[in-house]
């Protein structure tokens, strides 16, 4: 870095997918951009890494979808699953300029998977990338640095200079230095502060020794706190601070960093119970896709923030097997001991599951069958077996974290508006800090990416302008 | 016994270990034909990561795109696992199976074959034709040695060589759970020898493959095209020099215009561009991303192929003068380990990836076909 007091056009804070498309579309514009990445270079690109497809508006099925997802079909989406908890007029700008992400993806280096393949069922709504978040990431430093950004790792934003309704530098602690960098523009897309466990403890008391945090260990959020002391209002969609993107993880998923391999897709497979033998919610409610994000919430709900999926041998090959090995058992009662289940309970439980399904229905697991239970509560309205012949096989699962919705509020040009109800002249926000203004809870599977890069190119192209 | 037995399962528990990972992610789907298969698994095998380990063409975006590669706490490396289970492979289907140890001494027995051949020929040539034929100008290499060893010696070391190659490709086969139906199934062998010759797995499925380190690069596929190639052209030149022989009865030596010199030559220089262009890809290749031993095992082939271009430009070149009785039976000495060898070297990497690489379109047709 040399020394301190170097200036530039525009200060991303943050090294994920937000902060370098946000760079990439200024330096495009002849600006002299510093990117300030928290990890060091193995680990950088924050939880863009774990991601894997792109949820965008396309008219007709195109090179890479099956069918068609227009601007209507989009927003109703995210209408419905945040139960209107979204700002409406952003939210129609992401829709609307989600059309032209794949092509400014293939533009800057990235390469689309063609149609749908392999297990994944996303209704033609999405686009894969080729090697996931993870090429993506690696594509999009390449492309940044050829360009010109100025990419710094190991750079922890503590805290910004303000003026007014300005900021005009950060203050980094860069390899263990502190620095100034002095911009005329500043792009924060630092994510959010899930890896903070102090700051979560506030929301979730003492329930936070018995999450996961999905996502990595970076995301402390000392960027958003700062913006935050500097007056920056949270986005009024978010009611509930604990409201995040939680998904159903294996227990023994490490605390932090990781990712999406650690998750346990085998709920609509089979059943969910908690510590007391009880079944929590319908299984099988939707489609995989739309509900995965639902369970890591209800766990979060559960004694002890734990709760098991169990099947049965002859559900074995229905699913992907998660990394971590089952836990199994001969018998029920056995595998209430293994897991230290309520015996009793858990024996009633699966038995009057097993005797509410109807005896001729089509079990399918690729559409929304007709083997939903009678007179149960709660229910599984879908993909209901019996669980009939051992082995048994289980697995723990707890509340995985992979961010939080509790961010910035931004306007349309993604200036970050403060409590009294103006916008900084000059600071902007992009990527997952800014998700809860779309996502107030719920979440839709390929919407983490689309929101940071049309977010991170507004900023960098508004900045641009401003600068 | 026991111990590497046991020292092997651990490789291969290791393996499966990685590859359930990659199994319960998936990102990788659509760099090679490995993460297309894995998409076809809900559960990984031993048997699988040995056919995996060949199906890997050794390009490397996996390892990059990873969030879970080293240093990260789930340690994933597949690249190298893959190169580690490959040695592993090459070694015990070697037949006979004590010859897979030949991998542990290759150079110092590539050596000795040479210098063994080298004094052989020449104590022969000495006794029964006088050591003046070496020293001295000869109007053809027939001269020196009579076409008819040549020939048969060529014809006995190639045949050898391909025989024991395929036996163990088809050993190979059946380990990774193939079956006799598709092994003689024309379709698939005409699909496999097409994507291997046209080297499709060199691509990372459009973003080119992260060889020699971190960035999308098409040059491995360049040179290795290369090199197979000046392999196929110089193989060429020698079935034309026979057929001109033995058919039209045209004794060399042959004009530097005739197509024996012509493929000879264009073979020749495309050996030696690529094989510096390979050894210098792999000296600034990332090397924590090999199996150590596998180094050196690869650069052999290398060495070896530059060697005998090399050898066979001084021959071309010095063909009028004393030195080529010499220089012809140097160009012998080396390759003839070459031959000797290919079963238990580098060499055989390419039948283990073409027997992969067959059954992947087995399994790729018959999903295909079962799919609504």
């Amino acid at each position: 870095m040399g020394k301190g007091m170097d200036k530039y056009d525009i200060i991303v804070v943050g090294g994920g997918n937000a902060a370098l498309t946000a760079a990439i579309t200024a330096a495009e514009k002849g600006k002299r951009v510093i990117l300030l990445e928290r990890a060091p270079k193995e680990f950088r690109g924050g939880n863009s890494k774990f991601t894997r497809s792109i949820r965008y508006v396309h008219d007709t099925p195109d090179q890479y979808t099956t069918k068609e997802y227009t601007e209507e079909n989009f927003l109703k989406d995210i209408i419905e699953i945040t139960g209107g908890q979204t700002n409406i007029e952003l939210s129609k700008y992401i829709v609307k300029r989600s059309a032209e992400l794949p092509k400014w993806m293939e533009k800057h280096k990235v390469k689309l998977k063609r149609a749908v393949r392999g297990a994944f069922h996303y209704s033609g709504t999405n686009a894969f990338i080729l090697g996931g978040g993870g090429q993506l990431i690696k594509t999009y430093y390449e492309y940044a640095e050829k360009i010109g950004v100025k990419v710094v790792h190991n750079a922890t934003v503590k805290d910004f200079i303000a003026k007014d309704e300005k900021i005009d530098g950060v203050v980094a602690e860069i390899n263990g230095k502190r620095e100034i960098i002095n911009g005329e523009a500043i792009i924060v897309a630092s994510g959010g502060f899930e890896a903070n466990l102090e700051w979560l403890k506030q929301y979730l008391g003492d329930a936070v020794d018995n999450i996961i945090v999905r996502g990595v260990k970076y995301n402390d959020g000392i960027p958003l706190r700062a913006l935050y002391k500097l007056g920056a209002a949270p986005p009024d969609t978010v009611k509930n601070p604990k409201d995040a993107h939680w998904t159903a993880v294996d227990a023994r998923a490490p605390k932090f960093n990781g990712g999406f391999v650690t998750r346990i897709d085998l709920i609509p497979i089979g059943i969910v119970v908690n510590k007391k033998g009880e079944r929590i919610y319908d299984e099988g409610e939707d489609l995989w896709i739309k509900r995965y994000v639902l369970w890591g919430r209800l766990i979060l709900e559960q004694p002890d923030q734990i709760a098991y999926v169990i099947i049965d041998s002859s559900m074995l090959g229905d699913s992907l097997i998660p990394m971590y090995s089952p836990i199994k058992a001969n018998s029920i009662k056995d595998l209430s001991h293994a897991l230290g289940v309520n015996e009793d309970n858990l024996i009633n439980t699966i038995s009057r599951f097993n005797q509410s399904i109807p005896k001729n229905c089509h079990y399918n697991l690729s559409e929304l069958d007709d083997c939903g239970t009678i007179n149960l509560y709660p229910p599984k309205s879908h993909w209901a077996k019996p669980l009939l012949h051992p082995p048994f096989y289980a697995w723990p699962l707890r509340p995985g974290i992979t961010f939080t919705y509790m961010g910035v509020k931004i306007g349309l040009d993604t200036r970050v508006i403060k409590t009294n109800g103006k916008a900084f002249d000059n600071v902007f926000a992009a990527g997952e800090l800014t998700v809860g203004n779309i996502f107030g809870r719920g979440y839709l599977g390929g919407t983490g990416l689309v929101i940071g890069s049309i977010t991170g190119i507004t900023a960098g192209e508004v900045a641009s302008e401003y600068v | 016994m026991y111990e590497q037995s046991n020292e092997k399962s651990i490789l291969l528990d290791e393996a499966v270990r990685q590859y359930t990972i990659c199994n319960a992610c998936r990102h990788c789907e659509g760099f090679c034909a490995v993460w297309d298969v894995i998409s076809l698994r809900t559960i990984i095998k031993e048997k699988d990561v040995k056919y995996f380990a060949y199906l890997c063409h050794d390009c490397r975006d996996c390892y990059y795109a990873c969030p879970y590669s080293i240093p990260h706490e789930f340690s994933l490396n597949i690249p190298k696992i893959n190169s580690k289970i490959r040695l592993d492979i090459n070694k015990e289907m070697s037949i006979p199976k004590f010859l897979g140890k030949i991998y542990d001494k290759l150079n110092i027995i590539t050596v000795s074959i040479s210098i063994l051949s080298f004094i052989f020929m020449i104590t022969i040539i000495g006794l029964l034709r006088g050591i003046n034929l070496l020293i001295s100008p000869q109007p053809s290499f027939y001269t020196v040695i009579p076409s008819i060893y040549i020939q048969i010696g060529g014809i006995i070391l190639g045949l050898y060589a391909l025989t024991v190659l395929i036996y163990q490709g088809i050993v190979y086969w059946y380990e990774i759970g193939g079956d006799t139906i598709n092994l003689l199934n024309l379709k698939s062998h005409v699909i496999t020898l097409y994507q291997e010759l046209s080297h499709k797995w060199f691509k990372g499925g459009g973003v080119g493959c992260d060889y020699p380190s971190y960035s999308g690069s098409y040059l491995r596929l360049f040179f290795h095209s290369l090199l197979v190639s000046g392999f196929i052209l110089d193989f060429l030149s020698t079935v034309i020099a026979a057929f001109y022989e033995k058919i039209l009865h045209i004794m060399p030596p042959y004009p530097f215009e005739s197509p024996v010199v012509i493929l000879g030559i264009l073979g020749g220089l495309l050996l030696l561009l690529s094989s510096i262009g390979l050894l210098t890809l792999k000296r600034v290749s990332n090397k924590s991303l090999i199996d150590e031993n596998m180094v050196q095992i690869d650069n052999w082939l290398i060495y070896l192929l530059a060697l005998i271009s090399i050898s066979g430009f001084l021959l071309l070149i010095f063909r009028d003068t004393p030195f080529m009785g010499i220089l012809l039976i140097l160009h012998l000495s080396i390759t003839i380990p070459l031959f000797l060898l290919a079963p238990y070297s580098k060499f055989s990497h390419f039948i283990y990836r073409y027997f992969a690489t067959l059954k992947y379109n087995q399994e790729k047709t018959y999903f295909l076909k079962n799919r609504r």
